[in-house]
């Protein structure tokens, strides 16, 4: 199974966490991150100020960044998903 | 073991004479990382009085998953069923940071409980402890902010570990604090920035004990309140 690092973003910062994830594949990764969206928001990091900085990164485990989302669109595919809209 | 330097603030707070005694039926083990010391549903062998390091206390959350839900250091002792007449534990007992113990049998433990009066209220006072811990602790997930629950964790360990370096990993802390890794990543990144932790690979440093003691809650104080009043008027 591949290996994922997960960095966070916030526009001016860059948040590391250089444990690897394994997961299936980059859908997965993608997956992962979104529910990392999420849990960011829940706990108001940003302290309820300019989320539309904020991007999660997801790297393979040589650090080489695969993409990039930015948290809010994550929180919004996944409000449409369970509304049975968007893919 | 004559002229030993102990660390464990249990063994620490005994009275002169119950403590030869004790320290006579202990054996110096090692630590390792990720070794088990007691497996859930298991009767449990030995107990086991910190020196260096940390056990994680792990319970099931179904799926195969297990979560962190304390850890223990050199203020207390692993095996805390066997001090309340029991044999078992449904929660795992595994080394998170390595170091040494010592190790009493539990047969010679239940023994000693029995022999020495103040030996048991020692034991006794740090249960209430972990018990006001465990409430606490509940209280606190339900109300107060991650930074706030995560900066009583590194103090915590700091306690229990004895030193500023503390070799925790982003995926445990968030076990321990219920989140995504992503969050404790980013909540552990702002308190770099404001100087108050540093962080390389793998371990946490406290750089400004002070200000990490201002961002916790006072959970925080609650629980250390409650572990540093074991000792106190022990035998008045």
């Amino acid at each position: 199974m591949p290996s994922f690092l997960f960095r966070v973003s916030d526009g001016s910062r860059v948040f590391r966490d250089d444990e690897a994830v394994e997961l299936e594949d980059l859908r997965a990764a993608a997956d992962y991150a979104r529910q990392d969206a999420h849990d960011l928001i829940c706990h108001e990091q940003a302290g309820a100020q300019n989320w539309s900085q904020w991007r999660i990164h997801i790297c393979d485990e040589t650090g080489r960044e695969l993409c990039a989302i930015p948290v809010l669109d994550a929180v919004r595919s996944t409000v449409d998903r369970d509304r049975g809209e968007g893919p | 073991m004559q002229g030993v330097d102990i660390k464990n603030r249990l063994l620490k707070s005994l009275p002169p004479e119950d403590l030869a005694i004790i320290v006579s039926h202990l054996e110096r083990v090692p630590l390792s990382p990720r070794q088990v010391l007691h497996l859930k549903g298991l009767p449990m062998e030995d107990v086991f009085f910190v020196e260096d390091g940390l056990i994680s206390v792990l319970a099931e959350i179904g799926g195969g998953d297990v979560v962190e839900v304390w850890l223990i250091g050199r203020e207390g002792v692993v095996g805390l069923p066997v001090l309340l007449g029991g044999t078992t534990s449904p929660f795992r007992r595994m080394v998170a940071v390595g170091g040494h113990a010592f190790r009493l049998p539990a047969e010679r433990f239940r023994a000693l409980l029995n022999e020495r009066p103040l030996f048991q209220r020692l034991m006794l006072r740090y249960a209430q402890a972990v018990a006001i811990q465990s409430g606490q602790a509940g209280a606190c997930a339900g109300s107060h902010s991650l930074q706030q629950r995560l900066a009583r964790w590194l103090l915590s360990a700091q306690y229990r570990l004895g030193r500023n370096e503390l070799p925790l990993t982003h995926a445990l802390l968030s076990r321990l604090l219920g989140t995504r890794r992503a969050s404790v990543t980013v909540a552990l990144g702002k308190f770099e920035a404001a100087g108050i932790i540093g962080q390389r690979r793998g371990v946490i440093v406290i750089a400004d004990l002070e200000r990490l003691e201002q961002m916790a809650c006072n959970c925080h104080r609650i629980i250390r309140g409650a572990y540093e009043k074991i000792a106190v008027n022990l035998d008045p």
